[in-house]
């Protein structure tokens, strides 16, 4: 029992340590440029609890981050990488703007389940062509979605500069979407939107078919192992482009929580970088729902963190990322070393016994 | 758009293509070594950027922009080898460790640009190279004008493409590389040490991103910016697998991204009203075209992204 | 297993210590925010007599960028006024780059809620966000520069009409120019570049209506490669002038322009020694004195929600001029910028 609990309790004190030694390094920059890397930490841990707007900032962060984690997690547990989580929620995004735009007349009700509705449609296809191209020529969907996710790009900033323009015309943004589009709030007084709480319903939906279905049982058996599976008559090719689609549609749905919950209109590169912290929160979270969730709020946490250091003492941006990626590194090596460690702590143990 | 099978524009379009083409070749060469040994490195972007930054800082400390580019060569190299550390020997997933060395680079070098130079409305400016024009070659009409006229980072470019085919298909050590890359458990077998072939293929396409990223800073410009990179890193990750692996493959899949860049200019230049974002998305389609094997069925080496575990 | 234990030990020690060290921080320090430096004035007040007894001196102002203050343009210049304002008015502002558009909101409460007396906002995609925030926090004003908008009661703009400096490098280029054809290069299709682009061109078509310019985007403020590489095609295409009004971008076209042995008309950042004999002259922001104006607006208490548009007319545009330049080109210039002050051109630029 008592050995049990140290194993357990290592799950927790790597990452801490990691994220410590991180910070550790960084207040060598701090120290460079003449901050107080203490008061400046003090800013990344506890400048977002000073008041509840801030609070909120973390879960608002978080939201989009715990979805574009489930696209890549769905995607991964099948057996194939998913990186086109930010195309996916571009695509999302342009079809919630299109049905926002169109339908903001109607109750709030329906404006909003048809914009989610489009975003998930739009996200499926963007993961489907992939799919689909992997299905059946066998390209990599690490490179097409790659591609993909410049492809939304440049169709965004067309889509804002030419057709979609705003109607008087001079900014390249669209018009707001109707006020009955916009995803009401959750805690008043601040940008806390329901999109968190759907991200979360749709985390335990996708451990349910991941886990608890028979169909997500045969898309994790055409992950694990796509020779036995085929063998048992399984289609891969089918498998892959479903798997993708759903993958592309999760990703979908964070351009639809950012869209109608946040910008409510479409521009020029919006929430960037989100598809990329999606893939480390789904590798920080062991690649499983829950961890997903848990993960997505700690790097809402460091990123609302970051910007509140920057705020309180000045800290230049560039050692914000450096910090950023140093943790990001540091908390995944220690995740790759905790078994060795263990191991290692396990001989002993016996060596001694 | 009637001159444009004038001769004067074609070889300004070719030449501005090779110039357009080099770092991306630069770095897809490296990113090839990288893959061919099972390493995905989406992490040439930040390591062109540290290239770029030490280059001008070498050639500004020093005065000599060779020396510069050696700088730029070995911090590559520098970054490579904490990518090397944390795939190959920490085995942290390589796309995400790939992003977090882009991100690093980003915050590096601007944090020591700062530190060096401070905030600045007009940049600070270094030795930097000039073109060569190589004797003879350069005198033949048309194709002197476009290959013989070039800096000489760009010939370097040029001859790593043979030098890069010899060692993989002609010495055992090109072999070894593919043997990783394809089978390690069977490579480790006959005692081919798999850790360090990756990290050695990791830490040449650190040098050789470097050596791209080289050319930006000072074989087109004498100056460093703030992400002056923009993307080009990713653009050669697309050309190592348009490329199919090959250093020939590369060379090509290099000169035709740089070619539909400088046409894309030149296009929006004459006024045809094509939404220039369109112009812009081209790369990425002809890739995605190309993967799907309208160029050939490519093939990636099989043990590509995952780990070696013994 | 001691060892083992030892160092999971150390670790704790470790993580708790700075967990406190942090902790133990924040108690004096938190306050302080909170209570603006009321208390601690006092306290040092003794000492420090350089310190007035003035209270309304002690200003908290800052600076919010969209993109890295090390731009060489748009941004760069706006800490050239943060400084200027640090030294003529004693007022030391802070700042912060990259501030994303998802944070704008986020952003403007934070420094509304911590009883910030003046916030800046460097770009007019924060007006949406200012105006939002704007009513929750009255004692706080945000000025958004570029912004021809303000609202009741505390959020202001300041539009720099960017196509007047336009204007006049089209009138230098026009002027410099033997083949009649020029390149003028922005980075997005922005209303102020777009303008700035037609300006430059309404400009130079006023002095030989037979000049043509090549108008392209780049999609980009810092792909300096493409800036050089776009102007050398330029240049091939017969353009002997290039403009170029897109941050980093520009210095690449400044760079091809002196490979080719044309000319460039340098813009925001004074760009004349970045390649003497090839820059024809700069069109300049003085975006420093638009900074320190403001604060001293805010120290004379005279800020006002409300948008102004300003341009030559108002010094917020200036030139830096090199040796080459002929007397007969001063002279049409000082021609134009009368007209521009008088009001008497207008912007060519119509939107979409």
């Amino acid at each position: 029992m008592k050995k049990f609990d140290i194993f357990q309790l290592l799950k927790i004190l790597i990452p801490i340590a990691a994220v410590f030694l991180a910070l550790l390094l960084g207040s060598v920059l701090l120290l460079f440029i003449d901050v107080n890397p203490l008061e400046a930490y003090r800013y990344l841990i506890f400048g977002n609890f000073t008041n509840k707007y801030n609070t909120a900032e973390i879960f608002v962060k978080s939201t989009p981050i715990i979805l574009t984690g489930l696209a890549f997690t769905f995607a991964f547990r099948t057996g194939l990488f998913n990186i086109g989580g930010e195309g996916q929620m571009f695509a999302g995004a342009m079809a919630a703007v299109f049905v926002g735009l169109k339908t903001g007349h109607l109750s709030p009700f329906l404006t909003i389940s048809l914009s989610l509705i489009g975003a998930i449609i739009a996200g499926a296809i963007w993961g489907l062509i992939p799919g689909f191209l992997k299905g059946i020529f066998g390209s990599s969907e690490i490179i097409v979605t790659i591609m993909f996710n410049y492809v939304a790009l440049y169709l965004i900033s067309y889509l804002v500069d030419k057709p979609l323009r705003e109607s008087i015309g001079f900014y390249p943004q669209t018009d707001l979407i109707g006020k009955n589009a916009f995803l009401p709030y959750v805690v008043p007084n601040t940008r806390l939107h329901i999109g968190f709480v759907i991200a979360v319903i749709i985390s335990i939906i996708v451990y349910i078919i991941l886990w608890k279905t028979p169909f997500g049982y045969r898309l994790r058996a055409v992950g694990f192992n796509p020779d036995g599976a085929e063998y048992s008559g399984m289609s891969i090719k089918k498998s892959i482009i479903i798997s993708m689609a759903i993958s592309g549609a999760l990703a979908g749905v964070a351009g639809f929580t950012e869209i109608n919950g946040i910008h409510h209109r479409l521009l020029d590169n919006f929430s960037k970088n989100v598809g990329f912290d999606g893939i480390a929160a789904a590798l920080l979270g062991s690649a499983n729902p829950a961890g997903v969730v848990v993960s997505s709020i700690l790097l809402g946490m460091l990123q609302t963190g970051s910007n509140s250091m920057q705020r309180g003492v000045g800290v230049p941006a560039n050692i914000v990322s450096i910090i950023q990626a140093m943790i990001i590194i540091l908390v995944l090596a220690g995740n790759m070393l905790r078994p060795k460690l263990e191991l290692y702590m396990r001989r002993k143990e016996k060596v001694i016994e | 758009m009637k001159d444009i099978f004038n001769i004067t524009f074609l070889i300004a379009l070719l030449s501005a293509s090779i110039r357009l083409s080099v770092p991306i070749l630069f770095a897809a060469l490296g990113g090839m070594y990288s893959e061919k040994s099972g390493v995905v490195n989406i992490g040439l972007e930040g390591m062109m950027l540290v290239g770029a930054f030490a280059g001008v800082v070498g050639s500004y400390f020093t005065g000599s922009y060779w020396i510069g580019t050696i700088v730029a060569v070995l911090s590559g190299m520098l970054i490579a080898a904490l990518f090397a550390l944390i795939t190959v020997k920490i085995k942290i997933n390589q796309i995400v460790s790939g992003v977090a060395i882009n991100l690093l680079a980003v915050g590096i070098t601007s944090f020591f640009y700062r530190a060096l130079f401070g905030i600045t409305t007009v940049p600070i400016t270094v030795n930097a190279f000039s073109p060569v024009s190589i004797p003879i070659l350069s005198d033949i009409p048309i194709i002197g004008e476009i290959l013989f006229k070039q800096t000489a980072l760009v010939y370097i470019a040029f001859i790593l493409v043979p030098i890069s085919h010899y060692i993989f298909y002609k010495t055992s050590l090109g072999l070894n590389i593919r043997t990783v890359g394809e089978h390690p458990m069977a490579a480790d077998t006959v005692g081919i040490p798999v850790e360090k072939v990756r990290t050695a293929c990791v830490l040449i396409s650190g040098a050789l991103a470097g050596l791209g990223g080289s050319f930006l800073s000072l074989g087109q410009f004498n100056m460093f910016v703030d992400n002056m990179v923009s993307g080009r890193g990713f653009i050669a990750v697309a050309a190592v697998i348009f490329g199919k692996w090959s250093p020939t493959g590369v060379l090509m899949a290099s000169l035709i991204f740089g070619v539909a860049d400088a046409l894309q200019i030149r296009i929006q230049m004459s006024g045809v009203s094509i939404p220039y974002q369109f112009l812009l998305m081209f790369p990425y389609i002809l890739t995605v075209v190309a993967v799907t094997g309208i160029v050939g069925r490519t093939t990636s080496p099989k043990a590509l992204g995952t780990p070696y575990e013994k | 297993m001691f060892k083992k234990r030892s160092i999971i030990a150390l670790l704790i020690i470790s993580v708790l210590l700075i967990a406190s060290l942090s902790g133990c921080g924040t108690q004096p320090k938190d306050e302080a925010p909170a209570a603006p430096a009321a208390p601690a004035a006092s306290d040092d007040g003794g000492e420090t007599t350089s310190t007035p007894e003035d209270s309304g001196k002690d200003y908290k102002i800052v600076l919010l960028l969209p993109g890295p203050i090390n731009d060489q343009g748009w941004n760069a210049t706006a800490y050239e006024g943060l400084q200027m304002v640090e030294k003529d008015l004693g007022i030391k502002m802070e700042y912060i780059e990259s501030v994303q558009q998802a944070d704008f909101e986020a952003v403007f409460t934070d420094y509304g809620s911590r009883g910030y007396d003046l916030v800046f906002a460097h770009g007019t995609q924060f007006y949406d966000a200012a105006v939002n925030v704007g009513p929750q926090f009255p004692d706080t004003f945000y000025m958004v520069i570029n912004s021809e908008e303000g609202q009741e009661p505390n959020v202001g703009g300041i539009g720099v009409r960017e196509w007047e400096g336009g204007y006049i490098a089209g009138i230098i280029a026009a002027m410099n120019t033997d083949t009649k054809k020029m390149g003028a290069i922005g980075s997005f299709p922005f209303p102020v570049i777009a303008g700035t682009l037609d300006a430059f061109e309404a400009a130079a078509q006023r002095i030989d209506p037979e000049i043509q310019v090549t108008k392209t985007y780049v999609n980009s403020w810092e792909d300096i490669q493409k800036g050089k590489e776009t102007a050398l095609a330029m240049a091939e295409a017969g353009s002997d002038v290039i403009f170029c009004s897109a941050n980093e971008v520009g210095l690449g076209s400044i760079e091809a322009s002196k490979t080719k042995g044309v000319k460039a008309v340098g813009y925001i950042s004074p760009q004349n020694e970045v390649a003497p004999g090839t820059v024809l002259s700069s069109v300049t922001y003085n975006t420093p004195g638009l900074f320190k104006g403001t604060v001293q607006q805010l120290i004379d208490g005279e800020l006002k929600p409300e948008g102004v548009s300003l341009g030559w007319a108002d010094g917020v545009l200036d030139m830096q001029w090199t040796d080459d330049i002929g007397q007969d080109v001063k002279d049409a210039v000082y021609e134009a910028i009368e007209e521009l002050k008088a009001g008497k051109i207008e912007n060519p630029y119509k939107g979409e």
